[in-house]
């Protein structure tokens, strides 16, 4: 009896040693995301602050290169953070929506509509950037099962070490010093560039087959709308002012006969440039595809007026609860800014 | 006892390292992977990773067949999709635009030669042809056909070998692709495309 004991007990060790290194291992091959391709930890570093804001931004490179959610707290007092990720498809935006409101429940969700473009998948790399990071839960387990590309597996997103084995001699120091805990990039989510590229020769506008969204963009449109409206949270439509890729007048009218249809409001600031003040020549770090500090501190003054007259936020600035913690931020923030654009 | 701990444990580790082979590409090619110019995708409808994946035209040892691919010959030059580019071979382009993805370094160089655009991808250090994207009206294909001319046109000079989706046309050779979009039965673009 005492013998049956102790090989139950042994095989127990073994078995949760062997857990236990299995997730070590598994965790340690990941990629990290702090020095190349810094963007793939974006997702993560929500859960921190994850709480208590009257903004959300979602959508791909177009929110997270360039609106700047401390401008928007200096300017008008209000809480914004970016849950944005590169190539941030329709249906992604919808589940990372859904996993938002588990932690808060914010006044205004603003959505980037540019991803409406995509219909399918983009590549399995572009979806570990959004997923590798995100916590578990059913809507980790929906984004993998609507956004997987034919050769992608479930399991390789519950077992990283199946899709990351391969990394063994490619570990560097980050792999360890970032083994338990990311270190934050970002300001609420926003990217800093202060680089300047002008803005020069784009490709010409080519001619399209077909400018319709598909049928999914949609579907996933109208369920990020529900979800909105479930939680009482007001649905904003933007679309950055990016000179490239091509935003077709056929897309613009497809999203405001959307918008009309339910309500919504709908800004396309590319349409807006002279109104905001920019100035491509030097408002741009990669030639008028996404804005640098400069334009976002532009178009942030500039959409912020219009969330606080038009959408009613509150000006958080004389709240004891929040202000200190945000005047911090805003110190580090502009500590950062001075020693990049010394 | 020890020893059957030892054995049960080593069992995992196989068991783990047997289930590691699925498909997918070595996490040290991340980076590599993505390339993306949005609208053309769209238009050739074709993932970027795919495009991006490019080690198979480097590799291949003798990829010009004259019937087996599309080639667009401009001045003297032969532009075919997967192929070297030879800026060389051509007239001075009037501008050149880079076309960035997202997040990943990588990026296309969109030339402008007036007539038509030329999307070139790097392979390594060397460029090659992803695209050919007709701008003038009188710029004919290498088999003569010109953006205004008419479905029946096309037919007459490409045959009948063609997927249609809508308005859309599409001819496939080898790795290559010629799409031609067309509106009221009149061709209005254009392309050369790698079948990426």
């Amino acid at each position: 009896m005492k013998k049956k004991w102790k090989t139950i007990l042994s095989v127990g060790v073994v078995l949760i040693g062997f857990c236990i290194a299995f997730v070590s291992v598994s965790r340690l091959f990941q990629p990290k995301y702090m020095t190349d391709l810094e963007e793939g930890s974006f997702i993560s570093q929500y859960y921190r602050e994850a709480g208590g804001h009257d903004v959300i931004f979602l959508g791909d490179c177009e929110v997270y290169a360039n609106y700047s959610p401390m401008e928007l707290y200096r300017d008008y007092g209000i809480t914004a953070y970016i849950r944005g990720t590169p190539q941030q498809l329709v249906w992604m935006s919808y589940y990372v929506a859904e996993e938002t409101f588990r932690y808060e429940t914010p006044r205004v969700l603003v959505f980037n509509v540019n991803a409406m473009r995509y219909s399918e998948p983009v590549s399995e790399p572009y979806n570990r950037l959004t997923i590798d990071q995100m916590r578990w839960s059913s809507s980790k387990a929906g984004i993998i099962l609507a956004s997987a590309t034919e050769e992608e597996r479930f399991l390789s997103y519950v077992f990283p070490i199946l899709r990351y084995h391969s990394r063994f001699d490619k570990l560097t120091r980050e792999d360890f010093s970032y083994f338990f805990r990311v270190k934050d990039n970002t300001f609420n989510g926003f990217q800093l560039h202060t680089e300047v590229v002008p803005a020069g020769p784009l490709p010409a506008k080519r001619i399209l087959s077909d400018y319709r969204f598909g049928d999914i963009c949609y579907e996933y449109l109208d369920r990020l709308r529900l979800l909105c409206e479930e939680n009482g949270t007001k649905l904003v439509l933007v679309k950055a002012p990016s000179l490239y890729p091509y935003w077709y007048e056929e897309y613009d009218g497809q999203i405001r006969e959307y918008a009309a249809q339910y309500g919504l409001s709908y800004y396309n600031f590319a349409e807006q440039t002279e109104e905001i003040g920019l100035d491509f020549s030097e408002d741009t770090y990669d030639g008028g595809y996404h804005l640098n500090l400069s334009g976002a501190v532009k178009l942030s003054r500039y959409f912020g007026k219009i969330l606080a007259k038009e959408h009613g936020l509150p000006d958080h600035r004389q709240d004891i609860e929040i202000a200190p913690a945000y005047n911090k931020k805003l110190q580090e923030y502009d500590k950062i800014v001075e020693e990049r654009t010394r | 006892m020890r020893k059957r701990s030892k054995t049960l444990f080593l069992c995992g580790i196989a068991v783990v390292l047997t289930a590691c082979g699925q498909k997918t590409a070595p996490a040290g090619n991340l980076a590599k992977d993505i390339n993306i110019d949005a609208d053309s995708l769209k238009s050739a409808g074709k993932s970027g990773g795919e495009k991006g994946a490019d080690t198979e035209a480097s590799d291949r040892e003798n990829p010009k067949e004259e019937e087996g691919v599309f080639s667009f010959v401009y001045e003297g030059a032969t532009l075919t999709p997967g192929e070297l580019v030879d800026l060389s071979a051509l007239p001075k382009y009037a501008g050149v635009a880079e076309v960035p993805s997202c997040a990943f370094g990588g990026n296309d160089n969109v030339y402008n030669f007036e007539t038509f655009e030329l999307t070139a991808y790097l392979d390594g250090e060397k460029e090659r042809v992803y695209s050919i994207y007709f701008l003038d009206p009188n710029l004919p294909t290498t088999e003569g056909l010109c953006l205004g001319d008419t479905v029946d046109d096309m037919k007459a000079l490409y045959g009948d070998a063609y997927e249609t989706e809508e308005n859309v046309y599409t001819y496939t050779r080898g790795e290559t692709l010629l799409t031609i979009v067309t509106k009221n039965d009149v061709v209005i673009s254009i392309e050369y495309c790698l079948d990426r």
